[in-house]
């Protein structure tokens, strides 16, 4: 089985949030990037489990300049075999799926997983996009997924449940809480990395079809608001029309 | 202008539903409401009271299967230069396929309607700033997170008299 995992550099989570070019573009000031999360924990260790158990090649793919070679290291570190980086900025989630899509109909995977979404733009958008590029099913932020043959069997929460999907292969998979534990690279990963294939691609020269114009940061939290015990309507309207959770 | 929005309508009609078709008709324009499921036509006639000018409902499509869903959106929305989803684990599989399919943007996760310069403001960086995307194409596809816009009863008479009822099968491939 062949199995592409996309991954993507996010901020640290515990990264400042701030804006510099007049609020046009992110503050990388200071801010030390890691592998998305939802990329690493659910989906590349998923993919990493399904290899150690029914066997498969595991090759992750990230579109970004040479800075995002860290990242990719990392998760070749974690177990992934090889590595493949589109050389482009990923100016839009069209054009980085467009870019991925074209790769994998290429080499013909049978299974595409990505995180259920990137931590910074939070679009899920990827996933849906690659499996319309590549013409296959795509099951949506699933928790649970196992091989069954020629079929994967995948769970994901719904409104008032769960959904129990099976669909066959080729299938693009985005994947969310509960589908794998994190895993800590140990240090025969991070020295066996260093070697492992990374070859970097032109892009296919994909266009985009949206963009950032500006960015804003939320107001300040407002101080405690002291509503007399009697005075309910206050409350109700301010519950109801300021907070807007009634 | 035309408006289009998308609504699963297996189960009940929740306030995510009322809220595209409030937000289709704050775009401005009539507003088109093409849904699936199994819900009774006398019940979609609600979304008529948020400003839906026609509701066409799909009885073809049984389940939640985003590629013949989409394939049916993609039929019905040639002209209309918004296509709008509550974004919900429907819209997080469907709108993708119709962005790449119809070469539209998607903005994904809106808060709010427009800014004067088009752009739509979003949450970013797991709701710690808002970004603002424009689109580059003429159709764009919105995306609306729930809960970030109240919906608002129109004239609810007037809305109804124009809403028309059409029940319509369709064998996709």
């Amino acid at each position: 089985m062949k199995i592409l995992v996309c991954i993507s550099k996010a901020p640290d989570t515990t990264s400042k949030i701030a804006f510099t070019n007049n609020n046009t573009a992110f503050d990388e000031n200071g801010v030390q990037y890691i592998v998305n999360p939802y990329d690493e924990w659910y989906a590349l260790v998923r993919a990493l489990e399904i290899k150690e158990t029914v066997g498969a090649d595991v090759t992750i793919i990230t579109v970004g300049p040479a800075a995002d070679e860290a990242i990719m290291r990392k998760a070749l570190a974690i177990g992934a075999d090889e590595a493949v980086r589109i050389d482009a900025e990923p100016t839009d989630a069209f054009f980085v799926a467009n870019e991925i899509a074209a790769y994998a109909n290429e080499k013909g995977f049978d299974l595409v997983l990505t995180g259920k979404e990137t931590i910074n733009f939070n679009g899920s958008q990827i996933g849906g996009m690659i499996a319309e590029g590549i013409k296959a099913p795509y099951v949506s932020i699933a928790s649970k997924l196992d091989v069954n043959g020629a079929s994967l069997k995948l769970e994901r929460e719904i409104i008032g449940g769960v959904e129990q999907v099976e669909v066959p292969f080729p299938v693009v998979v985005s994947c969310a809480k509960g589908m794998a534990e994190q895993r800590i690279p140990n240090m025969r990963g991070i020295m066996a990395a260093r070697t492992k294939p990374l070859t970097v691609l032109s892009p296919k020269g994909n266009e985009s079809l949206t963009a950032y114009v500006a960015y804003a940061s939320p107001q300040a939290k407002s101080s405690v608001k002291l509503i007399d015990a009697n005075n309910l309507d206050e409350l109700i309207s301010l519950l109801h029309n300021e907070a807007k959770v009634i | 202008m035309g408006n289009i929005v998308y609504i699963n309508a297996n189960g009940h009609l929740g306030k995510a539903a009322f809220e595209a078709v409030t937000y289709a008709k704050k775009l401005g324009g009539t507003v088109k409401v093409l849904a699936t499921g199994s819900l009774e036509s006398s019940s979609l006639g609600q979304l008529g009271k948020y400003g839906a000018n026609e509701v066409l409902v799909n009885r073809g499509i049984i389940g939640n299967d985003d590629q013949e869903i989409c394939a049916w959106i993609s039929q019905e929305c040639s002209g209309a230069e918004n296509i709008v989803f509550s974004n919900d684990f429907h819209a997080k599989a469907i709108a993708p396929r119709l962005s790449v399919r119809l070469k539209a943007g998607l903005i994904a996760g809106a808060v709010a309607l427009p800014e004067a310069d088009g752009s739509v403001k979003v949450n970013v960086f797991s709701g710690k700033a808002f970004g603002y995307v424009q689109c580059k194409t003429a159709q764009r596809i919105i995306a609306l997170l729930p809960n970030s816009i109240a919906p608002e009863e129109t004239d609810s008479d007037s809305a109804y008299k124009k809403l028309i009822h059409r029940d319509k099968l369709l064998q996709l491939k």
